[in-house]
This record gives structure tokens, sequence and C-alpha cells, in this order.
């Protein structure tokens, strides 16, 4: 009987052609786009899945600082050893150093110069937190002698080739020399830890001063059970109490569990940025289900459309006997086979999908996670669900009536199901046009970002990494680079822009607590025409020299405030010269001049204060504003004269845009995905409009055969057709333009400077969705109104 | 009214061509009522497609009111046809969504009569094949007669001066039959001009003159 069914069910698909190819085409595209998300989903689900996963914890510091809360997974050096040591129930503990905080290193490995911005200094444990398998080297000695280091499998290719780089030595910034100890396979993509160069914690200079002070270094540790997390947790605040005191910590500690680090890890500060978002993901979820839930509707839809075409085979099956059990579990075999050729094909399309998905999106998904268990066990499980929602109208519908109303062919045109098919077309024209808002909105202010006034003109300047530079290298380079034809004017300075400032806090007077946030960031030349800064009055902070002292012979440093800091002073820009105001940073520290206000970091933000000043902090950049022209000898020639005073360094460097361009990544890539998951959206959508229309006219080609012979004109006719699903397409605008709007809103309050939302987005939106329909819509419309009406209305 | 000469139809399918009318030529003078008579395909239904403006023939001469309209293309046979000529045919033909006044409202619509005189005319029309009571329902709540004597006021309400009508009663009890056959005697002796295809020598009596065809062609004609 099953057997039977099945066969049944092959023939009417292949009789069927364009319904099938209709029906299999739209389920399997909405199947290919939720597979690929749920790949994605399953990825972000097997992150950290470490041997030792359950035991393995970070300390996660609660920073109360200028009024603000923060979050940092950086913790004092102290804290490790000193837990390790007082509580039997940690059994290991490794702090971590990201290399410069973020500042690129330069490896040398002979004659060759590399980049890296993944190189951690980790005390000897990591190799037993994180299970590392090492290909070379001994893993209980690997990383206890200063000067060593772990090269990830793919660093030693590309350093030592195929040789066995065990004891061979590389050097760091050009002052120390390290001896590789081992080799250890990669991390996977799925590793929150992603260090490709793991040096000893005893090289780097950060470890000889043990602080209870300065928050940098991630530590992690294991438990040799992991209900013993409260114990340690409860012993946390004494410890700082013991060592501390309690007056005087900025800071309290507590335990983060591995399996939490990569999704709930948005608000802390880490140095990976292998961060997941639990919130977005959710997102991601629900979008995945929603396009399943619109190809199975798509199903639904073409497939009940058809039901009554075959009302007549039912109708005999009937009375010839047939039970309605029969037909039920006919109509569902058909489903079925159907759902499980689309399961094939949208397999088949989300698996090509993968490297489109990583390009659109900035993830990462392997097709590892294809093999993922979790993805095999759900996919018949997929199939058998698919099977039972998108068969169960058609199935009902069809085995529902009685003999004699499927016999009457063209009778049993219920309200009910016309009702519910219309529905399921304003369902998904509704989801469509929230998605064709959505795009307009997301690229209007991707479009106002990047041509807002900023306040200062990130293009055409150059940022060159100073690194290992020494101060007579420095000023060799900025003389060679100043002379260089394309450049207009040079600055050295701690950061620029939105990188590498430090912060501090701005005091009305000693009563105001709380104070205002600001970046001040070192300058050494003329920073306001490099980057074209506003002075609104005074100077610009003097170069430093030897003679710019008090009296009592300490320091006097200049700064220039921007005129939000000055604002909040309270005080007019001419005012603020020659004051000292309470910054934080050095007592003799005066203002000699304003700037007005620029956007220094994303537009996210709102602008707040900012200062440049003398004081003593690294400088960490040549700033270079170059001339319009051919960017590529322009480059090559800054680089010939970094080379040329420092022969042995890699010539790193960002362009100010650029670097810009990428504090709106994650925007851009959010915009991209909701673009192609809309066209996709749309697409499945106007795939069961078609066949749709296809039903309808074709269910309607009596009444136009006899409109035509009453005189109806073709235009009227296509007309008539068309205005149907127009009112249909109307319906779906009026219902997606309230939802749109709140949830387009809450998107736009992410940025501090953002467009208003405007009638003409959803105008818009719903005038493509009117126009997608007519065109999906008119080609049946036009199609049935030049048939001519006698085949029609032929008596039978 | 209506004069064709040497008419040829063929249908052509994959495998045969079916010779539908073959050199036929009749007259029809304005006013009046002519029955066609045939055995079951013999081109009856072909014949009045094509007097009716329907469908285009392969061969021959069609003069209607002395203006050759053999050659019109889609859009002047359908300005012609939606002045001058209604239908009535053997399954009503009434479209399921639109109630009986709609439905008899249509052809004034495609004409562009306007709104108050269409109300006018179509009440006036319903009066007369006694439905006016059934106005606002939908056909598939009215017995086979009376959709029939709707699809008969529908055919006339544009005051065509041709009625085609195919099989009106094939699908009718005598009783209602004749009622239908009474209303089209009616509008003949009103001065419309009516071609009527049936299969019943009792209708047939009701016309003036009946053509017997064969195969594609006029066997005889006899005046009732
Ligand atoms: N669309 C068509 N394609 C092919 N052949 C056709 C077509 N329409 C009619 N015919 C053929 O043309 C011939 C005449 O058909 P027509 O419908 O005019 O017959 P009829 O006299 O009206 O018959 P009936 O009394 O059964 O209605 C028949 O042989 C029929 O098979
Ligand atoms: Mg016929």
């Amino acid at each position: 009987m099953i057997r039977n069914h099945f066969k049944t069910a092959w023939r009417n698909l292949l009789k069927n052609k364009l319904f099938s190819l209709l029906n299999i085409f739209g389920l399997a595209l909405g199947l290919a786009a939720a597979l690929l998300l749920s790949l994605f989903i399953i990825q972000e689900h097997s992150f950290d899945r470490f041997t030792n996963r359950e035991k393995i914890f970070r300390y996660i510091a609660h920073i109360t600082y200028n009024g603000t809360n923060m979050l940092w997974a950086g913790v004092p050096n102290a804290i490790g050893p000193t837990v390790k040591e007082n509580m039997p129930e940690v059994q290991r503990s490794a702090r971590t150093l990201l290399n410069g905080f973020g500042d690129n290193a330069s490896i040398r490995v002979g004659e060759d110069a590399f980049i890296e911005s993944r190189l951690y200094w980790a005390d000897p444990d990591i190799v037993e937190i994180f299970d590392l398998n090492l290909l070379h080297g001994n893993r209980k000695t690997a990383l206890t002698e200063p000067n060593t280091i772990l090269l990830s499998e793919s660093k030693a290719k590309q350093y030592f080739g195929n040789e066995n780089p065990l004891n061979k030595t590389v050097e760091l910034d050009r002052n120390t020399t390290l001896k590789v100890t081992g080799v250890y396979a990669d991390l996977p993509m799925t590793s929150t830890f992603d260090a490709e160069l793991i040096g000893s914690f005893s090289t780097s200079g950060y470890s000889k001063n043990i602080t209870w002070d300065n928050a940098s270094f991630e530590t992690w540790i294991m438990l040799r059970d992991p209900d013993d997390r409260k114990k340690v947790e409860s012993y946390l605040p004494k410890m700082i109490e013991d060592h501390v005191g309690s007056e005087g910590t900025y800071y309290t500690l507590s335990l983060q569990p591995l399996a939490d680090v990569h999704q709930y890890s948005t608000e802390i500060n880490t140095y990976s940025n292998r961060k997941g978002d639990a919130s977005q993901l959710l997102q991601l979820t629900y979008l995945a289900i929603a396009l399943l839930l619109m190809a199975a509707i798509n199903y639904m839809n073409l497939a009940t459309a058809r039901a009554q075409q075959r009302s007549k085979e039912v109708g005999v099956s009937k009375t010839l006997g047939a039970r309605r059990k029969g037909l039920l579990s006919k109509f569902y075999a058909e489903t079925a086979v159907l759902t499980f050729i689309a399961i094939g094909i949208g397999l088949a399309l989300a698996v090509m999908g993968i490297p489109i998905f990583n390009a659109l999106s900035g993830k990462t998904l392997t097709y590892d996670t294809l093999s993922h268990p979790i993805f095999w066990v759900g996919l018949p499980l997929l199939w058998l669900s698919l099977t039972l929602i998108s068969g169960l109208y058609p199935a009902l519908v069809l085995s529902s009536y009685t003999p004699l109303e499927a016999l009457q062919k063209g009778k049993v045109t219920r309200a009910g199901s016309i009702l519910f098919r219309r529905a399921l077309v304003v369902l998904q024209f509704s989801a469509s046009i929230v998605l064709i808002v959505g795009v307009v909105i997301m690229h209007r202010q991707m479009d106002f970002m990047s041509h807002r006034k900023l306040g200062y003109n990130p293009e055409n300047v150059l940022a060159i990494n100073l690194g290992s530079l020494n101060e007579q290298e420095r000023d060799a380079l900025r003389n060679r680079i100043g002379a260089l034809a394309p450049t207009r004017s040079t600055v050295v300075s701690q950061a620029f822009p939105g990188k590498g400032e430090s912060s501090h806090t701005l005091r009305k007077d000693d009563s105001d607590k709380q104070g205002a946030m600001f970046y001040a960031n070192r300058v050494d030349g003329d920073i306001e025409e490099v980057l074209e800064l506003k002075l609104l009055a005074g100077r610009m902070v003097k170069e430093r020299v030897d003679s710019d002292t008090t009296q009592e012979g300490g320091w006097i440093f200049e700064m220039v405030l921007n005129k939000h800091a000055v604002d909040y002073l309270g005080l007019i820009p001419e005012e603020v010269i020659g004051k000292k105001p309470l910054a934080g940073i050095g007592d003799n520290t005066y203002v000699v001049g304003v700037v007005d206000n620029f956007n220094y970091a994303s537009l996210h933000n709102p602008m707040g204060a900012y200062a440049f000043t003398n004081t003593p902090q690294r400088l960490r950049y040549l700033l270079v504003r170059f001339a319009t022209g051919d960017l590529r000898t322009t480059l090559r020639q800054y680089e010939q004269a970094f080379k040329q005073v420092v022969p042995d360094a890699p010539f790193d460097y960002t362009f100010l845009d650029s670097h810009l361009e990428s504090l709106y990544l994650a925007d851009r890539q959010t915009a991209s995905v909701l673009l192609a998951f809309s066209i996709l959206a749309v697409f499945v959508g106007c795939l069961g409009l078609f066949g749709l229309a296809a039903f309808t006219a074709e269910k309607r080609t009596k009444e136009i055969g006899v409109r035509k012979v009453l005189g109806a004109t073709v235009t009227s006719l296509v007309r008539l057709i068309s205005l149907d699903f127009v009112k249909l397409v109307v319906v779906a605008f009026v219902i997606a333009c309230p939802l749109s709007y709140w949830g387009f809103s809450r998107w736009l309050d992410n940025f501090a400077y953002r467009i208003d939302i405007q009638w003409w987005m959803f105008a818009a939106a719903g005038l493509a969705a009117v126009v997608i329909a007519l065109l999906t819509v008119s080609f049946q419309a036009i199609k049935a109104a030049v048939a001519n009406p006698v085949e029609s209305l032929r008596d039978e | 009214m209506i004069k064709i000469t040497e008419l040829q139809k063929f249908y052509r399918t994959e495998e045969v061509e079916t010779v539908a009318l073959n050199n036929l030529s009749i007259h029809v003078k304005g006013g009046e009522f002519v029955a066609v008579m045939g055995p079951s395909g013999c081109g009856k239904s072909t014949l009045l497609n094509i007097v009716g403006l329907l469908d285009d023939l392969d061969n021959g001469s069609y003069l209607f009111n002395g203006i050759e309209v053999a050659k019109f293309n889609e859009r002047k046979r359908s300005d012609l046809r939606k002045h001058n000529i209604g239908f009535v045919f053997q399954s009503f033909n009434l479209i399921d969504e639109l109630t009986v006044f709609e439905n008899v409202e249509l052809p004034l619509i495609y004409t562009k009569v306007p709104a108050a005189e269409r109300k006018k005319r179509v009440e006036e029309v319903l009066e007369k094949v006694q439905i006016m009571h059934r106005r606002n329902h939908f056909p598939q709540q009215l017995s086979g007669g009376q959709q029939q004597r709707v699809a008969v006021a529908r055919a006339v309400v544009n005051k065509p001066k041709l009625i085609l009508a195919d099989e009106p009663t094939g699908n009718l009890d005598s009783n209602n039959g004749n009622e239908v056959m009474q209303l089209l005697t009616e509008l003949n002796e009103a001065g419309t001009t009516i071609v009527m295809v049936t299969h019943s020598e009792h209708d047939a009596r009701y016309a003036d003159r009946i053509i017997r065809m064969l195969d594609g062609q006029v066997l005889m004609e006899t005046v009732g």
C-alpha cells in the first residue's frame, strides 16, 4: 500500500512538471537558507569543545571606573598565582597576555620578517588547560623557560617550511631572541583562545612586576571539579581584601565558565575577536524558522491550490469506496516525496552557499560543521516535521470533500480555503516587505555614515606603525618621509582617532566625583594639519623640549581640548586657555588651545571629550597626509623609506579611512546578510504567487472567456486578474509597515548618529512589492487574457 | 444581415486535420428567426462561433450588415461584437462570483454605459425575464431555467441586433425550455434577429426557417 502511494506520488510529480518544479524549488531554496543558518547556529554552539571544557573558567574583572561599569577579561597578574597557591581546587592556572596589547608584533626568521597579531605570552599550564596537541616538543617543559616560544603548525610551516623548527630561533621586535620549544596543532576556528604563537609568560616584561592593579592579563584556570566554582569564587573577595585592602580597589572578580565564553562575552573586553552573540544567534534562529515556514507555506499554498483541480480524482476514489484515512496517507506520501527531493537539493545548495555566506557575513562557517551529529539527526526530523506541516492543509482539505462536492467540478471553491491561501500570500508578502524596508533603511544608514562630516578628514592619511623603532630611527623615518613628494604633512602620535588613545577623567572641580571620560592622545607635531582639524582658539601643543620645566624642576605639559571638553567645564574656548583642568594627566598640564569637535570613534557612539597632549606616552604611529595620486607608487615610496631606515623591521601600516570602515564592518555585514535573505524571501514568495496566479487563471478561464465574449479587452482582463493580487500585497503592506518601523527603529537606536525613518522608505518597499507581484502575476494574467474564449467556453 | 459564402473552417491538431465547415453558404435577413439543426459534430457550434465573431475563418467571405468582417482582427471583432451581438449558451456561462444583477450588467460596462443608465436597463430586462426578485442572488442559488433566463437577459441588455443561442434549452426540462423559447420569440417579434442551434424539433418550430447541416455543409433549408 505504502509503496503504491509513493509510486503514484512520483507519477503525479512528473505529470505536473511546472507545479512540481515551483514547489520543489521554492522549498529547496527556503531550506537551503535555513540549513545554512542552522549550520552556523550549530557551529556557534560547538565553540570551545576542549577536553576539560566543564572545568575551565576565566576570571572576569567587574570594573567601576569613572562612574561607568565595565567587564574585562583582563585581570591583574597577581590573581592567577595567588588563587592557585591558596585554593587546592584550582588544578591549573595560566595568565595570558596578547603581545603589545593588540599592537602587531614583528617576527624575524632569518631574512624574513612577519607581522603577527596573535602572539600570546602565557604560563606553562596553558598547554594542559587547552589540551594543546604538541607535534614537537615536550609538553611538560614547553613554556617553563624565559625566551621560549611555541609555534602553531601553520606558523611553523610558514617560518621554516618542512624543517623541524625545534630549538631554532626567531627574533621578536628586533630586540628579543626566542627559542622554539614546540609546535602545536592549529587551534580550531571554534576556539576562543586564538593563539598562533605562544611565548613563555616569563619572557614578557610585564611578568616581572607582580601587581594587583594592572588588569591586563586574561587568566584561565582549570578546576579539579566544576562544582568547586562557588568555593573559588567566594575566596576571591577575601583575597582582594587581604592583599589590597577594601579601599581603593576598582574591581571585583568572578569566574566565567568556558561554556559561556563564546556566546556571552559581547559586553566583555577581551583579546579574542572570536566572540559570538547569543542575541544575534537567537535572531538568526528566528530567521531560519521564518524562512522554513515561508517555504512550507509556499508548498501548502501551491498544493492546496492544486488540490481543487484534483477534486475529481478524490470524488471518484471516494465513490469507489476510498476511505479518508487512505486518502490522507496518499497525499502525505506525495508531500513526503516532494520534501525529500527538496531537502536533497536544499542541502546541496546550502553546501554551495557556505563560501557565499562567509563572504557576506564575515563569519567563518567551516565545512567541518556538516559532519556534526546534530545536523544528521536533525535532517530526518526536519523532513518529518516539514512533511507534517506542509502536507497538513492540502491533505485535510482534499480528504474532507464529500464525493458529491468533489465531483461537481469547479464548485468546490470553499470560501475557507480561498481565504486561507490568501492569508498565506499576505503573510509571505508582509515578511518580504519588512525585509525590503530593512534593506532600504540599513543601506541609507550606511550611506549616511560614510558621507557624514566627521570634523576631520580621514582620507589620504596613512598611519605607519612605529613598533620597535627607537627615537633616532623614528626621527630619521619622519624626515625621510616628510621629504618625499607625495607627503603633505606628518606627525608622530600615540594614537589616531579611535585607536590607541588613553582614557582619563575630566572633572569640573573637586566636588565633581563623577567626571566625564575623555581620550588623550600624545602628539609630536602638527596633528591639526594631518587630520585637518579646526582650531577654535589658541594653538596646538608644542613638541616637548628640556626647558619645559617649572621652577621646582617638574615637567610642564600642554594640552589642547576639544569643544566638547570645554563645554563640559562650562567655559568658552577663549576662557579655558591657560587653565589647568582636573584631567588626571599631571598637575602641570595647561590648556593651550581648543579644537572643534570631531567624531574620533564610530558613529555608534556620541562625540565625547578629547585632548591632544604632550605628556610622556609612547609614540606609536607616524601619521602621514599624502596627496591624491597613484596610491601604489606612493605606498612603495614610503615602504622604501621605511626599509632604508630600518631594514629588518616589517612595514606595518593602516589607512585611516579603512580603519574607519572597519568600525562599520559588522553593520555592513548585517546589512548584506539581510539583503541576501530578503532577496531569497521575496523570490520564494514570488514562486508561491506565481503558482497561485497560474492556478487562479486556470480556475477563472471560463469567467475570462465569458467576459471576452461580452466585449472585455485584454488590458481590462489583465487588470482584473492582477488587481486581486495587488489587493493582497496592499494588505501585506499595511501589516508590514508598523512591524518594520518598530524593528528597524530599534536597530537604528544602535547609532548615536542615525537617519530618521521616512515615509518614502515604506512607499518604496510597498511599490517594489507591488511591482514584483505584478510582474509575477501578469505573465499568467496575460496568458489567460489572450486565450481564445471559444476554447474555454466549449460545452462538455 | 448575415451573408456567408463559401466558408471553410479547419481544425488542425498534430495528427489530423478536421474539416469542420466545408464550402458553407448561408444568408440570414434582419429580423429573421433561424434554427440550425444537425447531428452532433456536424459543425453547428463552429458556425455559430464564426457568425458571432468569436472565431476566425480559413476561407470564404462573411458580410455582416454589408461589411466584410472575414479579415477583421480580434480588436475590431470585439468592438463589433459587443455592440451588435448577444450570446446564449447551453451551459449558461454565468460568472459564479457575480450576482444576477452584476452578470447582466457586464455587457453594459464593457460598452461604457453610465451607471445610472445601466441600473435602469438591467432592471428593465430583469423584469422582462421575470427574475427581478432574484437580482441579488448568485447563479448557483438559481434553478437551471432561471439561470438561462438570466443568460438571456444578459444577451439582450445591450439591445443587440443579433442573438446567437447554442442549444439554449439543452440543459433544461421542457417547462423551463418553453419559457426560454417564449422569451426568444418575444425578442424576435420585437425585431431582433435570432440564430439558434438546437437538437429539438419542438424548439425548431418556433423559428421562421430551419437550416439542416451535415458534415460541415448545409443539407437543406425548410421554412417553418
Ligand atoms: N478546438 C477544436 N479542435 C479540433 N477539432 C475541433 C475543435 N472544435 C471542434 N472540432 C471538431 O469540429 C467538428 C465540428 O464541431 P462542432 O463543435 O461545431 O460540432 P456541433 O455540431 O456543435 O456538435 P454538437 O451538436 O455535439 O455540439 C467536430 O468534428 C469537432 O470534433
Ligand atoms: Mg455544439
